[in-house]
């Protein structure tokens, strides 16, 4: 009887008054998550930047002391939890050194539609920039391992061999032939950690002080604001649904046989 | 005779700790069809890919020289090699459903051999490089080959990927096509059509060709000469009609007699008794003589020589001029 009068209000967008804040819960969460996406979008590119080179590299030259270390710094990255991370750049930048700040989101300014971005400050800069190595490295090493052990597979095909035979230039075998059948996987596996980052956006946020949805989740909890925990959880479904939803899409542009199976199936 | 545009010498290939070819001598002349002929794990495939210096991971070519348009290819630097591939050397693979790159359409893998060679050699515009593959795939006699450039492998049957294959190492005109089994992975309705194909280019460009495989049927309508190899050795070599008529050698004696074409009708098929030996664990003196119906204690003890045979040459006790047992084949 409850659950119905919920889910008859939540199709009208009103998921109940946050205890806390005075304020219907939704709101509350959409004034926070632009400070999340910018985090994960921000670690995000991170991740693409560094992975996809060192994996790459480790699957090419799989002798090269560079990718040895590469991969023994990997097993490292994934068994260091993610609050010890952040703690320790903390320590290192902030409290040693003084060159980063520690916590919060600096200045920010308003883009559009109430959507207060740090993008536009170097204030905002300075302090996403630890949050999001921090958010990063727990999928890095993940994703150099993946990288790496895709593109060792799809270097050992018949067409990447055919390439080679064909006189092509490295480059392009090594980015046009091996990479984009590499990617199939990885956007698969990608889509999925995408999600799972969300979660790690709670530890980041907190051990950060980051302003985001992840930080408003754990205080709601302690605080046993159930309307705000509620709300976070479907947004967060949302988030998912829409991610993965993306990653379908993208899947189609980089295979040609799945698109032209839509085609024939419409 | 005018120097041979590959002249192989005493190729060998190691595996590992195993050697897989022991030592393997055998010249392509210009404009001239070879044929490189065994059972499975012979070593056919090895000798393409060492020419060509792509062995995979713990394979090497351990000795010997692979003399190609007066160039040693062994020693030869790796950007050096891989400038002639495509260019001078091109191969055909054995499965054309493997071969092609499946998120690349075929426009797009038949032009890129033309617009991104490696470092320091020219690039082709991108019209002329597409004129061209249409060009390349009007000659493999594939039909509107306009509109295929748009298509992606998948959307072809395998003899016209094969085709396009075809097409890929005609584009940059190679003086030599090396076809690993280039019809095996095909039905048989379409490997004639195909063979014939690829002989017709090779006589009209004058390319070399060298045709790697076990059917002894394809060997003799297409090619002029013949080496037959088995457990990583050149064993017999000749003139092909001469040797599909009337071989030297008990190996392809027997290889013949297991062709369908050659049995009576209605009667069973002779095969070769046993398998092929593992590289690593080689019978003494003759690979073959375990599974060689003119066995002698010779040939469990020392490794034959090279005798000249009536069509050619080959490594058998049985031709040894100086035995006193010494006859002839039954």
């Amino acid at each position: 009887m409850q659950y119905g009068r919920f889910v008859g209000n939540a199709l009208r967008g009103d998921l109940g008054t946050s205890y806390f804040f005075k304020e219907p819960a939704l709101d509350v969460i959409l004034e926070k998550l632009p400070a999340t996406i910018e985090l994960v979008l921000c670690a995000s590119v991170l991740i693409l930047g560094i992975s996809v080179p060192c994996g790459m590299f480790a699957a090419v030259r799989p002798r090269h002391w560079l990718s040895r270390s590469a991969m023994g710094l990997s097993i490292l990255g994934i068994s260091v939890p993610v609050f010890l991370t952040g703690i320790l750049l903390i320590y290192l930048f902030s409290v040693e050194l003084n060159w980063l700040p520690s916590y919060g989101r600096g200045l920010t300014r308003p883009l559009l539609l109430g959507w207060e971005t740090g993008l536009l400050t170097a204030d905002g800069w300075l302090h996403l920039l630890l949050p999001s190595v921090t958010l990063a490295s727990i999928m890095v090493p993940l994703f150099i391992r993946l990288i790496r052990a895709e593109m060792l597979e799809v270097l050992d095909t018949d067409f990447v061999r055919f390439a080679w035979a064909k006189g092509l230039r490295p480059g392009r075998i090594w980015w046009v032939h091996a990479f984009r059948n590499t990617l199939l996987p990885v956007i698969t596996v990608g889509g999925v950690q995408l999600g799972t980052m969300v979660a790690y956006t709670i530890l980041t946020e907190t051990v950060f002080q980051w302003p985001g949805v992840g930080l408003l989740f754990l205080e709601a909890v302690t605080r046993a604001d159930t309307p705000l925990i509620t709300a976070y959880l479907l947004v967060v479904g949302v988030v998912f649904v829409v991610t993965n939803a993306a990653v379908d899409l993208l899947y189609g542009l980089v295979n040609p046989q799945v698109k032209l199976a839509q085609v024939g199936a419409a | 005779m005018s120097a041979p545009l590959l002249d192989v010498q005493g190729l060998r290939v190691r595996f590992g700790n195993t050697d897989v070819l022991h030592g393997v001598d055998f010249q392509v002349h210009a404009g001239e069809r070879v044929a490189l002929v065994g059972e499975s794990g012979a070593g056919k495939s090895m000798v393409a890919f060492a020419i060509l210096g792509l062995l995979s991971a713990p394979g090497r070519i351990s000795g010997g020289q692979v003399v190609f348009m007066g160039d040693d290819l062994v020693v030869m630097p790796p950007k050096a090699l891989h400038r002639l591939r495509g260019r001078r050397i091109a191969m055909v693979f054995q499965d054309p459903m493997m071969t092609l790159n499946p998120v690349l359409s075929i426009g797009t893998q038949l032009m890129e051999t033309l617009q991104h060679p490696p470092p320091g050699l020219a690039k082709v515009d991108s019209t002329e490089a597409r004129q061209r593959a249409i060009d390349a795939l009007a000659q493999v006699q594939i039909p509107d080959p306009q509109s295929r450039l748009r298509q992606y492998p998948h959307e072809l049957s395998g003899g016209m990927r094969q085709r396009v294959v075809i097409a890929m190492a005609l584009l940059q005109g190679p003086q030599l096509i090396i076809a690993d089994e280039p019809t095996t992975a095909l039905d048989v309705t379409i490997q004639a059509d195909i063979m014939d194909m690829l002989v017709g280019l090779c006589d009209s460009r004058g390319m070399a060709l060298l045709l790697i495989t076990h059917d002894l049927a394809v060997v003799a309508e297409s090619t002029q000469r013949a080496l037959v190899m088995y457990a990583g050795r050149v064993i017999e070599s000749g003139d092909t009609a001469q040797l599909t008529q009337a071989p030297a050698h008990p190996y392809t004696d027997a290889l013949l007699r297991a062709l369908p074409q050659m049995a009576a009708p209605g009667a069973r098929l002779a095969n070769i008794g046993g398998t092929m030996p593992d590289p690593g664990a080689l019978p003494s003196g003759c690979a073959f003589h375990p599974r060689c119906p003119h066995s002698m204690a010779d040939c469990r003890q020392r490794m034959p020589d090279w005798y000249p045979s009536p069509t050619g040459a080959a490594a058998c006790h049985l031709l040894d001029p100086l035995r006193a047992d010494n006859g002839t084949m039954p």
